[in-house]
């Protein structure tokens, strides 16, 4: 346990010293860009939007740990999250004047409906065609950004907005309560209630021990009788059901319309995390809280030093990239495609 | 058929072939690596490896065929890590690829953030424009670039080189059975990181001929997928370099088609159009994997496999 905490407190290491050192070439000063990338998370604002940035992620990753848990790769986060937009907005779109009390519900679940389907569609392919849920999965995100694209170009686009491609704005009972002075919405505790229920699950029922043996040797659990099929697509249903709430929480609190730009890459964050706790559920709380830092830092950093939130990307990369080198091949999953 | 017509269908081959010849590229690495048994999901951060770089060198000065090596080399390391990974540390195949996606893409976004958007001058190569007065293709391939060439001579090759030669017979015989290919002394390891440089070099240069030839720029992200598509087009092809041509040239063609449409005044929105290739790809994956169902000679037998026990004693070497 010590050696392994030594490791992935060296890998960090690593990865900042090779961040600076891409910086360097970028020709961004590192020491600025670094100052502002630790405070940016640092200051009482900055850990509250991490906190409030922690709730999409998390449930991001709890959304790629339930497949992985099964065996399978769910990349298809982030096109789940932005069909929960797209679902919330519609329903907010729709029935703007119904009270709060029944409105933020049906969002939700138009979110959860929607971004569900998307997550239906990767697991039937898989257990009809065998076809790799990975590269279908991936390929939805892209189809989902243009469909959000589509919509705010063109039939939800707000006339009132001057041109600007953004569906119109949510009234006041469509919009989530936060926080004062924060962006932390109620969501946040759908989230951990989830990693807890889905640990539980885990641990504790047939559900969860079945899952595990369908992840570890898929046909001793079809000769027990355990029906593959069900679970593969119950569980991308949830897992898109869960990206889905996470994007409903994210328009509904801190952006009010659909537009462009809503996930700051909290699909592909969660599946990285989720990855690095290996699928627990209740280790991807702390996770999703640190990540959620690394990614308020890397926003301030767009702002100040000008570099693309890609960076972001690079800094999940890297970091992924190492652990993997590092970690011991535990049970390197065959995923033949 | 009437002149426009012709013309509207010359205009949809012009393009159908200037769109297939990354998908041909990037296809045929993955193909070849995928020969030899493993999978690189990273193929398009790879693309975008040798679309950054060679936008790099060219503003940099280099002549074309120089930042065309220069993508190349960058994506050849791309390879190269992802083969390390996958072979020497035996990570998982389709996480290491995902993982090294993620990594290029914010290396080239941070890195290429200076040269967004800066034309590059000096490409526009027509080596077969002494061909303009050949009926019907003339037009055609007098506009196509040099890499378009190297495109249909690499897919040759490979098929040749594949299917003719010892060395083809070397590589198919580490993805389909690695415990033969060991015991006729065969270095799987050695094997495996060829063709993942080969896979990398390759996904370098289709990369960089999208940037230096069609876009003639550098923009975050600008493969937009096309790595993900070449991907599956290598399932589709059933790992035959010709018939990935021909998946290709099809596809090619759905992306002309889509890009035609809308200038011919169709109102369609954008945005929707462009889910098309991607819906496409997703129903020609699903297509191709319930064909395999029926036909798993097809496939590689030891792709993405864990090595057999035999065989990971000898890499741990």
């Amino acid at each position: 346990m010590n050696r392994g905490i030594l490791l992935r407190a060296g890998v960090i290491v690593t990865a900042v010293l090779a961040f600076v050192g891409v910086l360097t070439i970028a020709n961004s000063s590192p020491p600025k860009v670094l100052w502002l990338f630790l405070t940016g998370g640092g200051t009482k604002y900055g850990i509250a939007e991490a906190i409030a940035k922690m709730t999409p992620i998390l449930l991001c990753a709890l959304a790629a740990a339930i497949p992985a848990r099964m065996g399978l790769i769910n990349i298809g986060g982030e096109g789940q999250f932005l069909m929960g937009t797209i679902g919330a907005t519609l329903v907010a779109l729709v029935i703007p004047d119904a009270s709060s009390l029944l409105l933020l519900p049906l969002m939700a679940c138009g979110a959860a409906i929607l971004a569900g389907v998307w997550g239906l569609i990767p697991a039937v392919l898989k257990t009809a065609t065998r076809a790799s849920e990975t590269v279908i999965s991936l390929l939805m995100n892209y189809v989902s950004g243009l469909f959000v694209l589509y919509l705010i170009h063109g039939p939800l686009k707000d006339p009132t907005s001057m041109g600007w491609p953004q569906s119109a704005a949510f009234s006041a009972n469509a919009t989530l309560p936060c926080i004062p002075t924060t962006r932390i919405h109620p969501v946040i505790l759908v989230a951990l209630a989830f990693a807890i229920l889905l640990a539980w699950v885990a641990q504790s029922t047939i559900i969860g021990m079945s899952s595990k043996i369908i992840r570890t040797k898929p046909a001793v659990a079809r000769y027990a009788g355990i029906p593959l099929t069900t679970y593969y697509v119950f569980g991308f249903v949830l897992a898109g059901a869960l990206a889905g709430i996470a994007g409903f929480g994210e328009i509904s609190a801190v952006h009010g319309r659909l537009r462009e730009g809503i996930s700051l890459g909290y699909g592909y964050a969660g599946f990285f995390v989720a990855w690095l706790c290996r699928n627990s559920f209740l280790a991807c709380v702390p996770a999703s809280i640190l990540f959620a830092l690394i990614v308020t830092g890397a926003d301030a950093l767009q702002i100040s030093a000008g570099l693309p939130f890609a960076t972001i990307y690079f800094v999940q990369g890297l970091l992924f990239v190492i652990v993997l080198a590092v970690q011991r091949p535990a049970n390197n999953g065959s995923e033949a495609r | 058929m009437n002149d426009s017509t012709e013309l509207f269908l010359l205009v949809l081959l012009a393009g159908a072939i200037r769109a297939a010849i990354p998908l041909v590229l990037a296809g045929l690495g993955e193909l070849i690596y995928e020969r030899s048994g493993v999978f690189n999901l990273g193929i398009e951060g790879i693309m975008l490896l040798g679309a950054c770089s060679s936008v790099a060198a060219q503003l940099a000065g280099f002549p074309w065929w120089g930042s065309l090596c220069v993508g190349a080399t960058a994506g050849t390391l791309g390879g190269l890590l992802h083969a390390i990974l996958c072979v020497r540390l035996r990570t998982n195949q389709a996480v290491t690829g995902l993982a090294l996606l993620f990594l290029f893409q914010g290396l080239t976004a941070v890195l290429g953030r200076e040269l967004v958007g800066m034309p590059v001058k000096d490409t526009a190569v027509y080596p077969l424009s002494i061909l303009s007065n050949v009926p019907v293709l003339g037009p055609i391939l007098s506009r196509q670039d040099p890499v378009m060439l190297l495109a249909v001579l690499l897919a040759m090759l490979t098929w040749f080189i594949l299917f003719r030669t010892r060395w083809g017979i070397v590589v198919r015989a580490c993805g389909e059975k690695p415990e033969a290919a060991i015991n006729a002394g065969i270095s799987l390891i050695r094997v495996r990181l060829t063709t993942g440089c080969i896979c990398g070099a390759l996904g370098g240069l289709a990369g960089a001929q999208m940037a230096l030839f069609s876009a003639t720029q550098w923009q975050e992200n600008m493969i937009a997928g096309r790595g993900w598509i070449a991907i599956v087009l290598v399932i589709f092809a059933r790992w035959h370099p010709l018939l990935l041509i021909l998946g290709a040239l099809l596809f090619g063609g759905l992306n002309a088609l889509q890009i035609n449409l809308q200038a011919t005044g169709w109102t369609v929105s954008s945005h929707l159009l462009g889910m098309l290739p991607f819906i496409i790809t997703i129903l020609v994956m699903a297509l191709a994997s319930w064909r395999l169902k029926k036909h798993p000679g097809w496939m590689p037998a030891s792709l993405g496999k864990d090595p057999p026990p035999e065989v990971e004693r000898t890499l741990i070497n």
